[in-house]
């Protein structure tokens, strides 16, 4: 991730704006947060009811499916939100 | 709103307070990001033939995202107007509160 327009550090030994660790930990939490949701997403979609534990074949390729556009939607959202200049970088 | 004075904070204070700032504005954005993309796919997909989203799944997700982020626009819009109205007001009642003041000590 990177953050095109902020300020550079100011000089001496003040803090200067999201360091290296800060950008890394909050990628790590759009992943985290990423993943969850589309979990949920998908549960909600491909599994309408429960018949037993194990996932059928149908449900198994509804899960492909939904991940792959459950991605493609990400990306989708993430160049509008780059285009509106409402958020920096989105994590690649 | 405010119950500290940001003027009062040393500058060392008020560069790490930037940088907090910074950093929560990055989260919230990031997680702005992927509550709208759960939205949008929520609403704008059903159909799981296909691995890639259909021309009419595209279209549904861009409009959605777009029109998300004006209505997020506007809010923030109006949102900063009440703060600023409240931020006012303060000031006006700060200063007819300082001006009774210095008025009832002149009678003394």
């Amino acid at each position: 991730m990177n953050f095109g327009g902020l300020p550079g550090g100011m000089a001496g030994s003040m803090p200067s704006g999201p360091s290296q660790m800060d950008m890394a930990r909050a990628e790590m939490m759009f992943f985290a947060d990423l993943f969850t949701k589309m979990n949920d997403a998908c549960f909600r979609k491909c599994v309408p009811r429960f018949n037993d534990g194990d996932l059928n074949t149908g449900e198994m390729v509804c899960v492909d499916k939904c991940v792959s556009k459950y991605m493609e939607a990400t990306n989708t959202v993430g160049e509008i939100l780059q285009k509106s200049q409402m958020m920096m970088q989105p994590p690649s | 709103m405010n119950s500290f004075d940001p003027g009062a904070m040393s500058a060392m204070d008020q560069a790490r307070m930037m940088q907090v700032m910074q950093e929560m504005q990055m989260q919230d954005s990031l997680k702005m990001y992927n509550d709208l993309v759960h939205r949008c796919f929520m609403e704008c997909v059903d159909s799981f033939r296909y691995k890639k989203l259909d021309g009419k799944e595209e279209v549904c997700v861009t409009k959605c995202a777009q029109k998300f982020l004006n209505f997020a626009g506007r809010v923030a819009m109006r949102f900063q107007e009440t703060q600023q109205e409240m931020m006012d007001e303060a000031q006006k009642s700060l200063a007819a509160a300082a001006a009774a003041g210095s008025g009832s000590n002149e009678t003394r």
